[in-house]
């Protein structure tokens, strides 16, 4: 296979064979217990944003798998999870303890040959997060997974796979970070989502790998293939992401949406400042009869920023009555960044409605005259006029991550207006 | 199969071609042959030809005709005049300018019009600068077959501060010759300030069932507006349905020029139509509309692409269309917004109506914006026609049928309202409702 370069993004060759494709912390006998332990520096920043974590997520109701290079390092919350019959664990656990429902499962909705960065993925994979959820089981608290690339010249290639049995409900959430370094990374996960009839999942991602520094130096390229799939009658699956780091971005989570009545959603905010590149979008394949998706993508480029949203919504012969609403809006902060929008309509049922709309526009001068009048300075007005472009997705997360999301985006906002 | 052979009929019939003298356009010809037999024709791995497929087209022979006009009258084509006292028409058949069935009636000090292959012989320095120099043979094999082979087609020029009222009608016919390959070529000349209305009109004779004969029209047309000038394109491709239609438009916009462009395409076997605008200077508008109307098996694909390459220039897009049985529609709409185009306004919409569960739409709106100052917005939407409105209309007493029709016309006409000339517009009309059946609605519902 080759390396696919239709996405409209730049970037130098990549070196497969300099990659580290494993990487585990030091001591492996003594994996840190807690997750203040092992992030110190993540925690810093993350201090600096008001989020909890750690001990704190014990307060706020979070259980968290954290994903250190190649390797799963802690899940907590585990035992109250298993009254309920759920399984949460690293996904190497997983293998040893649940291998039929891995057998079972794993690979059915991406397969390896799917694309070159999910094959390379399929071929390396060490470690990731595996969750299930039983029949008729409302998950009681947020799952949530932390994945980090600590090491120099690692990438990071680790696999999700969610099972929502019958009638269950998950909420699943992602956090990225990684420390600066000035070479280029590279983060390829796969992502599987599974729910069965009358199963929900709402998968929310808040990525902030290190996007490069002012000169576009370094940074993680980050390749993901993330894909659910509404395999039985009346289920859900719903996508939020906030993509604010990464040098590159280039993912488009998407929803196979094969049971009768199943829903898919995908809510996106991506902001690339500086000289980030970000080709995002989703693809909603409808097949059962009475299928419903909802896109709604928020895009913000500032400084010399690349953002492009490419998204597919496909009606079979056979999805009678499907119903696609997709939004796509970009916003232009500085006169040297780009957004792009590339959307695909395939319709071939006609009791199916598609509609479409996007625009790309600047911050009015007349809005920022108006919160300048009222005594806020630019900086300020121009945050929160973005902070409003976002809210109906920022909406859609759990309400601890908006709040981060929030100031996340205010961060890379910082410095990005001139 | 496909490239060589037709490269080397290329060779054998360029002998027959105007001009074999003229250096700079055998030097044209020679470099589109080339890039022609390097390049091929398109595939469905081309991003651009992804729902078309173009293979069993190439799996046919076509050779350029060089049997002159038959013994046409004007009473033969006279349903295709877009009135009967038509001011100025140019008729071409099989590719061939046909000049017992044109009319030149136009006062002569507004505007040059003349047969391309004649301007090639007598006046050949008069074509140099813009011949070819607008349309890319490079863009794909089409273009490239088209630019080898340049022979006739349009030569108009209108002159400085003067407008024309009536339209001007180019007519190509094609009759039922199996393996027939025309390649019109078009080349509009458009002075300071100049306006006028040109109406491409492609059309076959005896519609009747012909079996198996397959003809290809391969049409390229470039466009000069200069300041200030104004056109109003409307092109019109009523071809029988075992013609395949693949055509070009390049046009290039100077400072305050306005381009409107209508295609109407209703016939045809595969379709393919493409317009490539350039706004290179400040205050250039262009509007580009469509109306597309496929039945049984029909393929049309309609690529836009528009240029914002200037500061301050203005883009609307409307195209619209009505599929039913199994035909296949691709629309994709591309705006390009270069660097330092600020305050660049582009507006697209996409609206089809999906009559039978066998049809398939393929929409792709494009923006790529690269300058901060700009509004740019698409819409596009597939479906059916609205339940409400049809019950809307029943419950005034409508039956089902009627109330159909009365939406779908509604539907279509939005875009043909956009037509200036109310002569020309009913005239277009008329042909548009004879194709969707709907020409007896007035007087049933009306009552």
């Amino acid at each position: 296979m080759e390396e696919p370069h239709w996405a409209s993004i730049h970037h130098e060759e990549i070196d497969y064979q300099s990659i580290s494709y494993y990487s585990a912390p030091k001591s492996s006998s003594g994996a840190p217990k807690s997750l203040d332990e092992i992030e110190p520096e993540l925690l810093n920043t993350y201090k600096k944003l008001g989020i909890p974590l750690g001990e704190q997520k014990r307060l706020a109701g979070v259980a968290v798998d954290a994903v250190f290079d190649s390797i799963s390092v802690a899940t907590t919350f585990q035992s109250e999870l298993a009254e309920l019959g759920i399984i949460f664990c690293s996904f190497s656990e997983a293998v040893k303890n649940h291998p039929d429902l891995i057998e079972q499962y794993l690979g059915t909705v991406v397969p390896y040959r799917d694309n070159f960065f999910a094959t390379l993925n399929s071929a390396v994979f060490t470690d990731g997060s595996f969750c299930y959820i039983p029949k008729g089981v409302h998950c009681p608290m947020e799952l949530s997974t932390y994945f980090r690339i600590n090491q120099a010249n690692t990438g990071q290639f680790e696999r999700t796979l969610i099972i929502a049995d019958e009638g269950s409900y998950v909420s699943y959430l992602e956090g990225c970070t990684a420390p600066m370094r000035d070479e280029n990374q590279l983060h390829a996960a796969v992502v599987e989502l599974i729910a069965l009839k009358d199963a929900t999942i709402k998968y929310a991602t808040v990525q902030n790998w290190y996007p490069g520094d002012k000169n576009g130096k370094g940074g993680i390229y980050n390749f993901v293939t993330k894909r659910g799939d509404c395999r039985g009658d009346n289920s859900h699956i719903s996508w939020t992401q906030v993509e604010t780091g990464s040098a590159i971005t280039w993912k488009y989570p998407s929803c196979l949406l094969r049971g009768d009545n199943s829903i898919g959603e995908f809510y996106s905010v991506a902001m690339t400042a500086n000289y980030q590149q970000a080709d995002t979008g989703t693809k909603m394949i409808h097949i059962g009869k009475n299928t419903r998706s909802t896109i709604l993508s928020k895009g913000i480029s500032s400084g010399f920023g690349q953002n492009a949203y490419r998204g597919l919504v496909r009606i079979s012969p056979n999805a009678d009555r499907a119903r696609n609403h997709t939004q796509c809006d970009s916003l232009l902060l500085g006169d040297r960044c780009a957004a792009h929008t590339f959307p695909y309509m395939e319709v071939r049922n006609h009791s199916a409605r598609v509609e479409h709309e996007a625009t790309t526009s600047r911050i009015g001068e007349d809005q920022l005259f108006y919160c300048k009048q009222r005594g806020i300075d630019e900086e300020e007005a121009i945050a929160m006029i973005v902070n409003g472009f976002c809210k109906q997705v920022l909406n859609e997360l759990p309400m601890e991550f908006a709040v981060e999301a929030q100031k996340l985006l205010n961060i890379s906002l910082e410095g990005a207006i001139g | 199969m496909s490239t060589i052979p037709l490269t080397e009929r290329m060779h054998k019939t360029s002998t027959a071609l105007p001009g074999q003298d003229v250096a700079w356009l055998q030097q044209v010809r020679e470099t589109a042959l080339l890039t022609l037999s390097e390049k091929g024709f398109p595939h469905k791995k081309h991003e651009d030809w992804k729902y078309t497929d173009i293979q069993p087209l190439l799996e046919q022979e076509f050779a350029l005709s060089d049997s002159a006009c038959i013994g046409l009258l004007d009473e033969d084509i006279e349903h295709l005049f877009l009135s009967l006292d038509e001011d100025c028409r140019i008729v071409f058949v099989n590719g061939r300018f046909a000049p017992q069935l044109s009319a030149f009636n136009h006062d002569k000090s507004q505007f040059e019009i003349i047969n391309l292959a004649k301007v090639i012989d007598t006046r050949p320095d008069l074509l140099q600068p813009y011949l070819a120099r607008y349309a890319n043979p490079a863009e794909h094999g089409f273009n490239a077959l088209n630019t080898a082979s340049i022979n006739d087609g349009l030569y108009l020029h209108v002159f400085k501060n003067v407008q024309v009222r009536e339209p001007i009608h180019v007519l190509y016919l094609t009759t039922a010759v199996d393996g027939l390959l025309v390649c019109p070529r078009n080349l509009i000349l458009l002075d300071n300030h100049a306006q006028a209305t040109v109406v491409e009109h492609y059309a076959s004779l005896s519609q009747t069932n012909m079996g198996h004969v397959s003809m290809l029209v391969d049409a390229v047309s470039e466009t000069m507006l200069a300041l200030g000038a104004k056109l109003e394109h409307i092109k019109i491709q009523q071809e029988s349905k075992h013609t395949s239609h693949i055509a070009s438009h390049t046009v290039l916009q100077q400072r305050d020029s306005h381009f409107t462009s209508l295609i109407i395409s209703t016939g045809g076997k595969l379709v393919r139509s493409d317009i490539h605008t350039r706004l290179v200077e400040q205050g250039a508008e262009c509007e580009l509309n469509g109306l597309y109307i496929a039945d049984e098996s029909q393929h049309m694909d309609f690529h836009t692409f528009i240029e914002h390459a200037a500061p301050a220039c203005t883009s609307r897009q409307d195209y619209r269309g009505v599929l039913d049985n199994r035909s296949r529609v691709v629309f994709n709409g591309r705006v390009y917004v270069h660097k330092d185009a600020q305050q660049s306004n582009a507006g697209q919409s996409n609206n089809t109506l999906l009559l039978s569960d066998k049809t398939e739409m393929d929409s792709k709106p494009q923006l790529e914006i690269y300058a901060d100052d700009v509004k740019c917005s698409h819409g596009a939407t597939v479906g059916q026609l609205d339940e409400d409105m049809l019950f809307y209309l029943r419950s005034r007493g409508l039956d089902p049928q009627t109330a159909r029709r009365f939406l779908i016309k509604g539907f279509v006409g939005q875009v043909l309202q956009q037509m200036q000339n109310s002569l020309l517009r009913k005239r277009i009309e008329q042909w548009v409702n004879q194709r969707l059946h709907l020409d007896d609605i007035q007087q049933e519902a009306l009552q």
